[in-house]
Formats: structure tokens, sequence, C-alpha cells
């Protein structure tokens, strides 16, 4: 009984980990099969640099880029939505939204001339794609405490800091998880354009791929995206479960 | 005992609460009611403090509540309102254990306070204690309610319409467990309602308030039997004040010695805990103008006529 219930509940991603797995390991298996793939005399598998790497790059900077944006986007939106700063919301919400309308393409090129080639172009586009579902998330996570709760645990004596521990922000992490969510999902996506750029990541598969009209590579560092923003996404759907309330 | 001194609150030039003298005395309960709008919430806010008097005092046992912070204030003061608003993230013990935690009671003290807590509503600890509140039924919700606002042993309970979202069944059970639970704690309960009904079944002293202003603060029966003209008078009901005031009372109160009539075996009974409202409901029912009265054994103690209820009711001179 335990043990199909567990494998009902991580089934899914334990899949979605394998065929990852095999995708970054096994690459030299694959030969075979992404070779009608690839045009004649080049290669099947790009071998620039070992898979493996790039996926540890690449999820590295969406880390990076990601866990910077929530820290901000979290405490921008807590300081808006306590009376003190309740003037700032307009303005915060305009900054996150300027963040999500600038195309990260667009800032890629605006940032290089500021800060160079490589990896920072890419964290300042990540980090500003991904302020605006986290604030907003954030904003509706608190919002969306009762009154009657918030009114009884007044009531009841908590002071501010009390309130805020042990009520709002319990209640509110659902959905602020879900904010973070949709923020890794995008820009696990949005940081293979970061090679453009000379950030390391998959993105440099896909495009020299397209770069050399090899669809080889292109399906190959695509189904590695994919499968991890597949994974991540299963993973932190299970996250806001495990704080969900009813 | 409880005293608001000339009480006012406004917000912007409209006075919510205006200028409102009230005693309650230790173990009364007290309703506040009225219509909505009428100032009767906000009252109840400001004995502890979630709304500031634009002027005014409030005493607590002669202490004015001013000097003490309001988070301590709370603490002491029991808060049940409507809608409940028990934490869905944490389960029913931990919610009635909210305010002991607070006040940095050890974990066998609240242990053993839920567990006397969830005996006194009824509810077994094993079954309920680590529910999460989703899972639990409207009426069982509001009795976790009161038990929160219990669990610190306050002197004071403060009430806002906590049983206005349940059903009339559920609603009526719930009161006369309060009730009990009122008169074996002793405590003093302020209660805000706008169902008269309510106020007449649970208070030994009901405020009726209008515009911000009490208008009249007396005993349901004096309430009943000489309203003052206009909203109050509205709000007892005209003809029907006749079978409230009858609810009043318990038929123990008025009966007669059984000997006084010919009862038989074809007489219908009635309990002596009864009201007095129950009992004509029941002679008009079996259309029998004597009712065999039977005390908790069952044995006959005495007899109810319809003539006498009859004149109970009666309209005053």
């Amino acid at each position: 009984m335990k043990f199909q219930q567990q494998l009902r509940n991580w089934g899914g991603s334990l899949v979605i980990l394998c065929l990852l797995l095999y995708l970054t390991l096994g690459a030299d298996s694959l030969e075979p099969l992404l070779r009608p793939l690839a045009p004649e005399n080049a290669p099947a598998i790009y071998a620039r640099n070992s898979f493996i790497d790039l996926v540890g790059w690449h999820l590295l900077l969406v880390l990076i880029a990601i866990s910077t944006a929530a820290v901000i986007a979290i405490l921008a939106a807590l300081f808006v939505s306590r009376p003190a700063g309740a003037d700032f919301l307009p303005l915060a919400r305009s900054l996150a939204n300027l963040g999500q309308t600038l195309p990260p393409v667009a800032v890629l090129a605006l940032a290089v001339p500021a800060v160079g080639f490589g990896s920072w172009p890419t964290l300042i586009a990540l980090f500003l794609y991904g302020l605006l579902p986290i604030f907003e998330n954030t904003l509706a996570g608190l919002g969306s405490v009762p009154t009657t709760v918030k009114d009884a645990a007044r009531g009841l004596g908590m002071s501010p800091l009390q309130r805020f521990w042990q009520v709002e922000l319990p209640l509110a992490l659902p959905l602020i998880i879900t904010g973070i969510r949709l923020s890794v999902i995008i820009s696990i996506g949005t940081a293979t354009i970061g090679s453009t750029v000379a950030a390391k990541g998959l993105g440099e598969v896909i495009i020299a791929g397209i770069l050399t009209d090899n669809l080889a590579f292109v399906l190959h560092g695509g189904l590695i995206v994919a499968l991890m923003a597949m994974l991540l996404d299963g993973l932190f759907v299970k996250l806001e479960r495990r704080f969900a309330t009813a | 005992m409880i005293e608001l001194n000339n009480l006012t609150r406004s917000f912007g030039d409209h006075k919510a609460v205006d200028n409102l003298n009230l005693k309650v005395e230790t173990g009364e309960i007290c309703a506040l009611i009225g219509t909505s709008g009428c100032g009767k919430s906000t009252t109840l806010k400001m004995i502890n403090r979630l709304i500031e008097p634009s002027s005014g005092t409030v005493l607590i046992d002669g202490e004015d509540i001013r000097n003490q912070p309001p988070e301590q204030l709370r603490r002491k003061i029991g808060y049940a309102i409507q809608g409940v608003g028990l934490f869905p993230h944490r389960s029913v013990y931990e919610n009635i254990a909210t305010v002991p935690r607070l006040l940095g009671w050890s974990s066998e003290q609240i242990d053993a306070r839920v567990h006397e807590l969830l005996d006194l509503l009824k509810m077994d600890f094993d079954s309920f204690a680590h529910r999460k509140p989703s899972r639990l039924s409207g009426g069982e919700q509001q009795r976790i309610g009161v038990a929160r606002a219990l669990a610190a042993k306050p002197d004071l309970m403060l009430m806002d319409e906590p049983f206005g979202a349940l059903d009339p069944l559920t609603r009526e059970r719930l009161q006369l467990e309060l009730k009990q639970i009122q008169k074996l704690l002793g405590i003093t309960i302020i209660l805000v309602t706008h169902d008269i009904e309510e106020a007449i079944r649970l208070a030994d002293r009901i405020a009726v308030m209008d515009g911000g202003k009490l208008l009249q603060q007396a005993t349901p029966e004096e309430l009943l039997r000489n309203p003052r003209e206009g909203f109050v008078s509205n709000l007892v009901g005209g003809e029907e004040r006749a079978l409230r005031l009858l609810s009043l009372r318990s038929i123990s109160d008025l009966m007669e010695p059984a000997e006084c009539f010919e009862l038989n075996a074809a007489t219908p009974s009635i309990e002596a805990s009864a009201t007095l409202r129950d009992a004509l409901a029941r002679q008009i029912w079996q259309q029998s103008p004597v009712l065999r009265v039977t005390g908790e054994n069952g044995d006959t103690c005495g007899a109810i006529s319809m003539e006498r209820l009859l004149s109970l009711g009666q309209r005053p001179e």
C-alpha cells in the first residue's frame, strides 16, 4: 500500500529524472538514434562541453537569478502589503511589470555593452523576468488570507510580528511557491538564449545546432531543457501541496 | 464588572458610537442588539482595544483598560466572532492552544486544558484534536472557536454574532450549550447580535442600540413588557411579544399542584424544564387545556393550565 502510494506520488518525476539522466550521461549510446537528424559528416552529439557540465551551468544560472529575484520580490511584496508601504504598491507593481515587458533578448542586447559577454547579461535578464510572477503571487497570497482569520489573530492578542509569522506567511506560502515555480520554469527556457552572449548552458547546444543546420543538436538540447522544466515543475507542485492548508 | 463610560467613536464626521454608558455585572450575559451599522460591533471592539474610542473610558473591575498594552489585554479576554476565523493551517488542538502559547504556558498545562475544553464541549479528543478546521462542520468549527476563546480561562468573553452563520437547529443547540458553559464557569459574556430571539434566549441583560446610541437596557422580561416606543418596541415585536415572554420562563416557575386538576392517563405530559411557550404549543397541538408536568425521573410533579399561561402573556396595562 505505502509503496504503491509513493510510486504514484513520485513515479512521474522518477521517469522524467531517468530520461534526463540518460540524455545527459548516456550521450554515446544516443548516437545511432540522433544520427539520421544530423547532416552528413557532422557529429550527431555535441562534444565541445560535457552535457552534465552544461546542465549544471544552466541550473546554476537559473538558481542564482531566481533566488535573487525571489528574495527581492517577496520582500517588496511584504513591504507594500504593510500599511506603511501601501503607498509604494503602484510603483513596485509597475517596476515588476517593466521587468516582464522587456523581452529577455532586448535585455541581453542592452546588458552586453554594460557588463560584457558571459553569464552576467543572462543573469540580469532572468532576474528581471522572474520578478513579476513572484511579486504578484506573494501579494495575492497575502491578500488571500481571510479577513476573519486576521481579525481572530488580532483579537486573540497576537502581536503584528506573531500574526505575520504564524498566520499570514504560512497561509500565503503555497501561492508564493507557485510564483517561484512559474519564474523557475520560464527562466529554464529563457536561459537558453543566454548562450548567444556566451553564457554557459544548454543554449549553446541548441544554438550550435541552428548555426550548423544540425537538427540532432537542437533536438538533444531542447529535450534536456524541456525535461528539466518538467522535473522542476513537478517538484514545486509537490512542495505547494505540502504547504497547502485544506 | 465592565463599565463603559461616555464612550464615543467617530469615523470622520460619522459617530459610530455616541456617548454610550453601560454597566455589565460580573457573571452576566449582556446582549448588544441592533441593526447592522448601529455601532454594536464597534462598541464590542472598543472593549478589547481592537478599536480605540475617540473619547470615554472602559473599566474592567474598576481598572482602565488603557493601562495595559492591547495585546496583553486581549489575551485575558476571550474573543469569538462570526465566521469563527480558525487558523486553517493549524489543527484543532493548536487552534485551541493559541492564547495559552502566547502566554507561555507549559505544554503539560496546555495539553490538560485542551482535553478539558474538548470535554466541556462534548467533543471526543481522539477524533477531533488533530483535525484541520476544513474537516469540521460549521457547528463544530464554531464550538472550537468558543473553545479557543475560553482557552486561557478568561473572566470575560466577547462574542460578535458567533452563531450568525449556522442553521437554526445547530444555532439553538449551541446557544443552550453556551448558556450552560457560562453558568458553569461563571464568566461574563458580552455578545453582539441582531437576532432578538438569540438575545432573549441567552442574555441576562439586553442593550438595544440604534444609530450609535443606547436606546434602552433592561432584562429580557422588562424589555418585552415595557419597551420604549419606536425602535425598541418594533424590535421586540408587536403581538409576538406575548409568545416571547412565555419563552423566558420554565414551566416549573408557574406550575400548580397536580391535585388541583383532574388528570387521567390520557392527559398529555411535558417536562418541568421546558419553557412556558413549549407548554402552550403542546396544549394547542394536543387540544388539551391542562398538561401533566413531569420531573427529571418522569414522575408527575404538577400540572399547568392554559388559563394560567394566557394570563401571564397578557398585555401590560
